[in-house]
């Protein structure tokens, strides 16, 4: 057997590869810079072996391990080579751990982070968690969340698939599909990621257990004269099409190298489900909504969206299930979540049918080649899944496949984007929201039914299909992690101000890129300098010690700081908020002027506060 | 069945008294982490899960995350709100809730073992 040999090798391979990798020589298209041949054998190796097995004959569990495989090469990489966590926000989210610990309460009203304090539900898991395992902050296991994240994925996403089709060849590919192009990345130590597995958890049970079987699959109001039209429209367009491209064999028949597959399956737990199981199921599903809710402010929308396409398809029963999560949805936000929904209710509004978002008008320099290339890619990797699961879709509806459920599920997060920006994010949460079902879709343009490529067809059109979404999310989901990558010196330079800055602390950063607001957070009012207006940040160019002066010599802050570090640097030059050496010039002219004293320094940062106010001993 | 039954009642069981153990700082802090992060991941759901039957271990495990991560989070964010956060006092509640779901199962399947020992 192919993968006894080959998931060892790919393990140790993998284990050899990260031993020789040099993050500081990192350039501008990111971690696959410097990942070395041996990580991209192990990659291929990987993939030939999950493409073999794909076919059938091996046990599930093996193509389970391939998987997890794929997420540790994917996710573990970044996991095992960084020397802190990686992603600015993840570090908030242990400042908002470390506020749980010293407080033991929330601050619904906070001025930085609130929407933290409104949906804690994460953070006081984490909190529960971190204190148990009698650890002084998450960061220890937070750094091994992308991976512990994806790997829980699999057992809901099988359930999904299992549901949709009883062909284990697609519901193993749909599942390799699903992680090769899942690039976007909110997978890391956030309230998103856990929320992602509620959320595919509560289909998997509606689609287990609370399937309307009268109804399921079959195109609903398949009656009325205009549906059965639209779908005979459909038929008569694509089906000529797809006859081109594919040539079915007919059940029973045997023509050459294909022969038709007999699908031997246990009877699904969905035909008969028992009362106990309905009750645990609708239990679940309201926990888990419960949860979602207070954990994070956009997965409900998805939610919501989800059942209520579902039920309106009459793809499952129980349809007041989507009345009690709503009522769910608006309790929280209602009450526990008010304040920060009265201040966000206004520019959801403003927002309405805003699909581009904030454009980049702001920048004052332009995005680096690297992150371009990057930024095209992953586009790239949106567009091209997208393409191939509608065109699974259609292929599924020429084999006579039903799959309403699924495709309804595939394309209800789609709408998102035109109806809110979400600060130009949410094409991307749609995609992943997306992604689960439109992967099945991609699956099933392969194996389309029982008698679809049962010879090296099956082996070759999965490796293809790994090889072009790898290759984009090589760059798409790596793509950056030259400034999301966080050095030991950094993070120190970081704690040297959050630990010694007294309340009430002004503190200007060169961007909001780097560890911060991890520790005390509450103690500073932040100034992101990336973030300032235009007029702003030329002025900051130009003459940096006259702007910092004023801003620093405010009485109204108890002590004032300024942090400048290589991932800020990184990261402006690679987004284009500053032209390319801004930040240096900025450091040069603050050391140059001699009104700036640099309190804290080392190889990747440094920390300066105003010379005046300290001799004044206003500034620790 | 009956042999399968004992399964996680057993596992849940064993789980819990590490992780009093662990808490009574009895074990290594290494130790006391894996403890700690197993019993409040897993045994949670898993102490309420099997009561709905819904067939397979593994899937049975896939909804036990899901549910010891809903209820972990009520009942952290419920003291966190009331101001009485403490983590001596989660950890009871939710030792407490996961023995309460063990009893049940035991419960549930007590005629059935009565049945067989006659």
């Amino acid at each position: 057997m192919f993968a006894a040999f080959a998931l060892p090798a790919v393990f140790v391979l993998w284990i050899l590869a990260m031993r020789g990798v040099d993050l500081r020589a990192m350039n501008d298209f990111g971690l696959t810079s410097v990942l070395p041949p041996a990580y991209f054998i192990a990659l291929a190796l990987l993939t030939v072996s999950a493409c073999l097995q794909m076919r059938g004959g091996s046990p599930n569990w093996v193509s389970v391990l391939h998987v997890a495989m794929l997420i540790l090469l994917i996710h573990g990489t970044p996991s095992l080579l960084y020397e802190s966590l990686r992603y600015s926000w993840a570090w908030k989210h242990v400042g908002i751990i470390d506020y749980l610990q010293r407080y033991g309460t929330l601050d619904p009203t906070s001025r930085f982070l609130s929407v933290y304090h409104n949906y804690p539900g994460f953070f006081t898991f984490n909190l529960f968690l971190t204190e148990a395992a009698g650890l002084t902050n998450p960061l220890k296991y937070a750094q091994l969340a992308p991976v512990f994240f994806n790997l829980i994925y699999i057992g809901p996403l099988w359930m999904i698939y299992r549901a949709f089709t009883d062909d284990p060849r697609l519901i193993r590919l749909s599942l390799w599909v699903f992680f090769c192009a899942s690039w976007v990345g909110q997978d890391y130590f956030a309230p998103q990621a856990i929320s992602m597995f509620l959320y595919l958890l509560m289909l998997a049970l509606v689609l287990w257990y609370l399937r309307d079987d009268e109804h399921f699959g079959h195109i609903p109001f398949s009656s009325w004269p205009v549906i059965r039209r639209v779908t005979r429209l459909v038929d008569i367009i694509f089906g000529p099409i797809l006859q081109m491209v594919w040539v079915e064999p007919k059940h029973g028949e045997s023509a050459g190298k294909v022969r038709v597959l007999t699908l031997t399956h246990r009877k699904p737990a969905w035909l008969h489900p028992s009362r106990r199981q309905v009750i645990g199921t609708v239990l679940v599903i309201l926990m888990a909504v419960a949860t979602i809710v207070v954990t994070h402010p956009l997965t409900p929308v998805f939610i919501l969206l989800s059942l209520f396409v579902l039920a309106a398809l009459k793809q499952m029963r129980l349809r007041w299930l989507l009345v009690a999560a709503a009522v769910i949805v608006v309790a929280w936000n209602a009450t526990g979540a008010h304040s920060f929904v009265g201040d966000a209710i206004g520019d959801v509004i403003t927002d309405f049918g805003n699909v581009k978002g904030k454009m980049d008008s702001d920048s004052l320099g332009t995005p680096s080649a690297g992150q371009q290339f990057a930024s095209l890619m992953s586009r790239s990797l949106t567009l091209v899944a997208l393409f191939l699961g509608m065109l699974g879709i259609a292929r599924r509806r020429f084999a006579q496949q039903s799959d309403v459920a699924a495709m309804s599920l595939a394309l209800a997060p789609l709408i998102m984007p035109v109806l809110n920006s979400y600060g130009g994010e949410m094409i991307f949460r749609a995609y992943l929201f997306s992604l689960p079902f439109m992967a099945f879709f991609i699956g099933g343009l392969v194996y389309a039914n029982a008698r679809s490529l049962q010879a090296w067809g099956g082996f070759i059109m999965p490796a293809f299909l790994s090889v072009v979404l790898m290759a984009c999310l090589m760059f798409a989901y790596y793509g950056k992690e030259r400034q999301y990558a966080f050095t030991q010196q950094e993070v120190d330079a970081a704690s040297f101000v959050y630990e010694t800055a007294p309340e009430g602390t002004l503190l200007i950063e060169g961007s909001r890129n780097y560890p911060s607001q991890f520790r005390n957070y509450e103690r500073f009012v932040f100034v992101p300098i990336s973030r300032e207006k235009n007029e702003v940040r030329e002025e900051l160019i130009e003459n940096p010690e006259r702007v910092f002066e004023r801003w620093m010599s405010n009485k109204q802050y108890s002590a004032a700081y300024i942090i400048f570090t290589r991932s800020q640097r990184l990261m402006e030059e690679a987004l284009g908020g500053f032209p390319v050496g801004a930040l240096d010039e900025i450091e040069q002219k603050l050391q140059a002027s001699g009104k700036f004293k640099i309190v804290y320094e080392n190889h990747d940062a440094r920390v300066y506060v105003l010379a005046s106010r300290q001799r004044g001993g206003e500034n620790p | 069945m009956m042999r399968h039954f004992w399964r996680w009642p057993m596992l849940i069981l064993a789980s819990t008294a590490i992780v009093v153990i662990a808490a009574a700082g009895l074990l290594p802090l290494s130790v006391q982490g894996v403890a700690i992060f197993w019993f409040l991941l897993v045994c949670p759901g898993l102490a309420y899960v099997p009561l709905f039957r819904f067939g397979s271990p593994i899937l049975e495990f896939v909804i036990a995350l899901g549910v010891s991560f809903a209820l972990n989070t009520m009942v952290t964010l419920g003291l966190v709100l009331i101001n009485a956060w403490s983590m001596q006092v989660s950890l009871l509640i939710m030792v407490g809730i996961t023995l309460l779901g063990v009893c049940m199962q035991l419960a549930q399947r007590l005629p059935a073992l009565r049945r067989r020992l006659g």
